[in-house]
């Protein structure tokens, strides 16, 4: 079975299971499933707790093989123990951080895992995502290098461990890692809100960091410690942006998170707080394309409440640029390909995706290693440059 | 039964509907406990002794208390081979 196919029965497993009225007998072709590749797909994208869950459920019996079902549990207990690890430890840093002063809001994760999924077990935690304002940053780092954590350097990274802060200082974001025994803590600090590193032209069309982050936030408990957490609306617009702009509409996970979300919120998230905070076209495009993309999944809608008609601008999407997000949803992995078309018709208007396309091609900035390494080639040579790396890259997936 | 189970403060745990999952993050081993287990961890503060926490259990559960004796016996053989708890003496 194609992995496609998998990431197709996941989201149709899902639709199912969160559709209203009885699911008894909608489920029934489910038992058909190739279930041990279902769920090792499930485990793969992190969700084992959710599914495990849900699929345990008495209406589930006899749908689910029985030698499956032991499978997700015992993968569902790995996550619930390694998240407490991770409440654990956050809990700690959240001590710190308020004992020294620092503000610092939860993005993400435990933010609203509890209420999304009913704990903080259905799904597997990979980082801690901080937001802190600038001028904290220093004595943030600082407080975590006392605490023996060293700064991240992502493995896949082909530059130099300073090439690599570099970059992620260019993103505005720092990481941070410390190892207790086998198992590792990462925390990703942010300190400014934007679409992709400095210079990107999504980074001004979005205006990220002019939204309300700060406001009308509320708080959650981790452990024994309290973080501030985003309004639900800032919650569902960061969700939203994060999963069309970072994960450029990837990631199962991402995906089920946002839609969960968006059940639990539906009701409660008011629009028209949306519609003030988010006025770039290009902003709601991206929040009109997974509210779209949502509905369908969730199969049903919150009519006037979180219509994407409504956020929408007309003429935004070019034909088959919807099915293109969808296909990407569906995709195992993150193609760079995909990733780079989908950031060229990001934008909602024509002129919008010529400056995108004009950025790759002749702006030195959006070539990640020859500004780190302070090699600038020269801007005439750069589109053959990116040519050539297109090139080569179908050409590897060719031959994959 | 005077000795006192002492659990090891590095491991992490999870009640998971009255069932249990602990991990030792310097090895990275998971461990699953059943509902009896699960009982015994929670009961297991540093303070109350074996006697304490089996009087406990028999009155949360519908067993005889030989044959919780011996299942509490077993599982503390098993969590101390494991590196989970050790036993103190009270006195």
């Amino acid at each position: 079975m194609s992995v496609t196919n998998l990431n197709k029965n996941i989201l149709r497993l899902f639709t199912v299971l969160n559709s209203p009225g009885s699911i008894e007998s909608k489920v029934q072709d489910f038992r058909y499933l190739d279930w041990p590749a279902l769920v090792s797909k499930i485990n793969e994208a992190g969700l084992a707790g959710y599914f495990a869950d849900v699929l345990s459920a008495p209406e589930m019996s006899g749908v689910i093989h029985k030698e499956a079902l032991v499978k997700l549990t015992n993968a569902a207990r790995r996550i619930a123990a390694h998240n407490a690890f991770y409440e654990d430890q956050a809990s700690k840093i959240l001590t710190g951080l308020s004992a020294l002063g620092v503000e610092c809001l939860l993005l993400k994760g435990f933010s609203y895992m509890a209420e999304i999924y009913g704990n903080n077990s259905a799904r597997r935690m990979s980082d801690i995502d901080l937001l802190i304002h600038l001028a904290d940053r220093f004595r943030v780092r600082d407080y975590l290098l006392s605490e023996s954590f060293i700064p991240y350097i992502e493995p896949t990274f082909r530059g130099s461990a300073d090439e690599f802060i570099l970059v992620a200082d260019f993103a505005r974001e720092a990481h941070y890692t410390k190892k207790t025994g086998v198992l590792a803590l990462h925390i990703d600090l942010h300190w400014k809100m934007q679409a992709n590193f400095e210079g990107h032209p999504m980074n001004d069309a979005l205006a990220l960091d002019t939204l309300p982050w700060w406001y009308s936030t509320s708080h959650v408990a981790i452990g024994k410690a309290t973080a501030l957490r985003l309004s639900p609306e800032m919650q569902l617009i960061h969700m939203a942006i994060h999963f069309a702009l970072h994960h450029q509409f990837n990631g199962m996970r991402w995906f089920i998170e946002l839609c969960l979300f968006i059940h639990k919120f539906g009701n409660v998230i008011k629009p028209e707080s949306i519609s003030a905070i988010v006025r770039s076209p290009d902003c709601r495009k991206v929040l009109g394309i997974t509210l779209r993309m949502t509905e369908e999944a969730l199969g049903y809608s919150f009519e006037n409440r979180l219509n994407w008609r409504g956020f929408m601008p007309k003429g935004a999407l070019l034909p088959g640029e919807y099915s293109f997000y969808k296909k990407c949803l569906m995709r195992n992995y993150r193609s760079k390909i995909a990733t780079y078309l989908c950031m060229l018709l990001a934008p909602s208007t024509m002129a919008g995706r010529w400056r995108m396309v004009k950025y790759f091609l002749f702006d030195p900035h959006s070539v990640m290693f020859w500004w780190v390494s302070g090699k600038s080639g020269s801007k005439w040579l750069q589109p053959f440059y990116i040519f050539y790396r297109l090139i080569r890259e179908a050409l590897r997936r060719r031959h994959a | 039964m005077n000795d006192i189970p002492q659990k090891n403060p590095d491991i992490i745990w999870k009640n998971l509907k009255g069932e249990a999952v602990l991990l030792n993050p310097l090895t990275g081993k998971y461990y699953g406990l059943n509902s009896v287990g699960c009982a015994f961890w929670e009961k297991a503060d540093g303070c109350r002794s074996m006697a304490e926490i089996e009087t406990l259990m028999l009155q949360e559960f519908n067993v005889e208390q030989e044959r919780l004796s011996k299942d509490l016996r077993d599982l503390i053989k098993t969590l101390s081979e494991n590196g989970l708890v050790t036993l103190t003496d009270k006195t």
